[in-house]
């Protein structure tokens, strides 16, 4: 598992050591995440397989374009779960999806996007 | 290099924002689109772009069909990279079918996405000279059957005057003969 929650280096390489920049792209990250985080929790509790799996799909692709690995990574294996149809296992990787995300949203307010240290 | 104009067509607003970003960057102009019907105005519309970053699974119209789509209906070729998480030959050769150019998997590699653009770009920059090139001739062209039908005009005026005149030498006459056919030859290469 990656130990960091954002790939900085990544978001550097784009956006260039403009921290406003990066601090404006991961607000709009966040709040696009927290609206699909919803919609994830209600084809959950409908046991919505395609909807269920195409949202983890979206999760992961935005995740791992935005550089945040842990949530790619982590979509990823939740995609796979509700693919063998295992609720269990999908529920336990969404928990651990929103303590991630929940880190990210703390460490993206915290952040002193002054520094090039991360 | 710098004027090709790209259209960004993805669902995911932090992904458009990061291809923007980038894009800017390298020193391209871009549209965005958050749908393949969006993605779709733009290409129908005056001066579209040329370059296509677009993803597979959108809403609307998805990449393939759009890909399809512009192979189909458009009057120009653009060069189009399909970005997508869909994996495995059977996908690879399914949007090569659609009419994509390049692939890129999801998450996006920065180095890489910059590499494909400009091959992009080097191929749209070779096709706008060859265009430019054939706008050329064509004007060429055009200049050298005037010039030849006003010699055409001017011999057939020498004739006439010649005739006027009872000339009879049977070796201008003849001269004047295979130049008339050299010149209605030349017409009919052109």
């Amino acid at each position: 598992m990656t130990d960091n929650l954002i790939d900085l280096e990544r978001l550097q390489n784009i956006f260039g050591d403009d921290h406003a920049n990066i601090a404006e792209f991961l607000q709009i990250y966040l709040s696009e995440t927290i609206q699909l985080l919803s919609e994830i929790e209600s084809a959950i509790n409908q046991n919505n397989i395609e909807l269920s799996k195409k949202l983890f799909h979206r999760l992961k692709g935005s995740s791992g374009n935005s550089g945040i690995p842990r949530l790619y990574e982590l979509a990823i294996e939740a995609e796979a779960a509700v693919t063998t149809e295992n609720w269990a296992q999908v529920l336990n990787y969404f928990q651990m999806i929103k303590d991630v995300f929940k880190q990210l949203q703390n460490e993206v307010i915290k952040k002193e996007w002054t520094s090039l240290n991360y | 290099m710098t004027t090709i104009k790209v259209l960004i067509a993805d669902d995911d607003p932090p992904t458009r924002m990061l291809l923007r970003a980038a894009i800017a960057k390298w020193g391209y102009t871009f549209v965005e689109a958050s749908d393949g019907e969006e993605a779709w105005q733009h290409l129908s519309q005056d001066n579209p772009p040329r370059l296509l970053i677009i993803d597979w699974l959108m809403p609307k119209i998805d990449g393939l069909s759009l890909c399809i789509r512009s192979r189909k209906e458009l009057t120009f070729q653009p060069y189009i990279i399909l970005l997508t998480q869909v994996t495995g030959p059977t996908n690879l050769i399914k949007g090569l079918e659609a009419g994509a150019d390049e692939f890129l998997s999801k998450p996006f590699n920065v180095a890489e996405l910059r590499s494909r653009l400009s091959i992009g770009a080097r191929l749209i920059s070779n096709e706008n000279k060859l265009m430019e090139k054939s706008k050329q001739l064509e004007m060429l062209n055009h200049d050298i059957q005037s010039l030849l039908n006003t010699t055409k005009k001017l011999i057939k005026d020498l004739t006439t005057s010649l005739e006027k005149e009872a000339i009879k030498n049977p070796v201008i006459q003849q001269q004047i003969q295979d130049i008339d056919s050299n010149i209605n030859a030349l017409l009919k290469v052109i």
